[in-house]
């Protein structure tokens, strides 16, 4: 067993280890670090498949962009110090039984199945091929899907405003 | 055993159920969302899996 095998165990066992405690802790901002702590597991694997840029990608938006608006909004809206509500023990243990079904399926049908290696050559990934991929023009360029998703976050945006925008009441003149 | 395409979709799949058994048994909405946020870095796993 070597050194880097001993690696992706450690970073499988914290990714797993801390999404487990993410979903059952009781502390609502604990549960938040926990999360914290599963996504960077995740990017210690993207690190461990020496997939750099996508591993980079994930700490900045996942790491740095939304545990950071999560703790943000658990500030503004939770009592962080106070315990959860119990959920009914019966409906837990009928979703963990589910979830667990659900894998036993899932990893049965993994471990069943053959996949087969595609005969295409592997395409080139670096970050600059990336870039001219995603702002091409050209038949297989994703220049159009990005600006439609651009105008969607933009609804979006402009969608929260209207709905967080106060509606102040009429101020009646009197007339004399 | 050397880490493959099983360990990672074990992971991946592992992931994914936690995500689902947090959907199912929070109340909050917060972490309803955290637990979305479980399984959307499970899919991701899978993407980059079979790159």
């Amino acid at each position: 067993m070597s050194g880097s095998t001993i690696i992706f165990y450690l970073l499988a066992a914290l990714t797993l280890g801390s999404g487990l405690m993410a979903v059952t802790t009781r502390k609502i901002f604990r549960a938040a670090i926990y999360l914290l702590f599963s996504l960077i597991g995740i990017a210690g694997i993207y690190f461990w498949l020496q997939y750099e840029f996508i591993a980079a990608v994930q700490i900045v938006v996942y790491v740095g962009g939304i545990v950071v608006l999560i703790i943000f909004s658990i500030f503004l809206t939770q009592q962080s110090g106070e315990e959860l509500p119990r959920q009914k023990t019966g409906r837990i243990i009928f979703s963990a039984l589910a979830a667990f079904c659900g894998f036993l399926l899932v990893i049965l049908q993994i471990y069943q199945h053959v996949f087969l290696k595609t005969d295409q050559n592997p395409v080139e990934v670096n970050v600059s091929n990336i870039g001219i991929q995603m702002l091409g023009v050209s038949n297989y360029g994703y220049a159009l899907p990005f600006e439609v998703v651009s105008i969607l976050l933009l609804a979006a945006m402009i969608a929260c405003i209207v709905i967080a925008m106060r509606t102040r009441p009429e101020i009646k003149e009197t007339t004399v | 055993m050397q880490p493959g395409l099983n360990q990672l979709l074990f992971i991946s799949t592992a992931l994914f159920f936690i995500g689902v058994y947090g959907f199912f048994t929070r109340r909050n909405l917060v972490t309803i969302l955290m637990s979305v946020e479980l399984i959307l870095n499970s899919v991701n796993l899978n993407f980059i899996a079979f790159n």
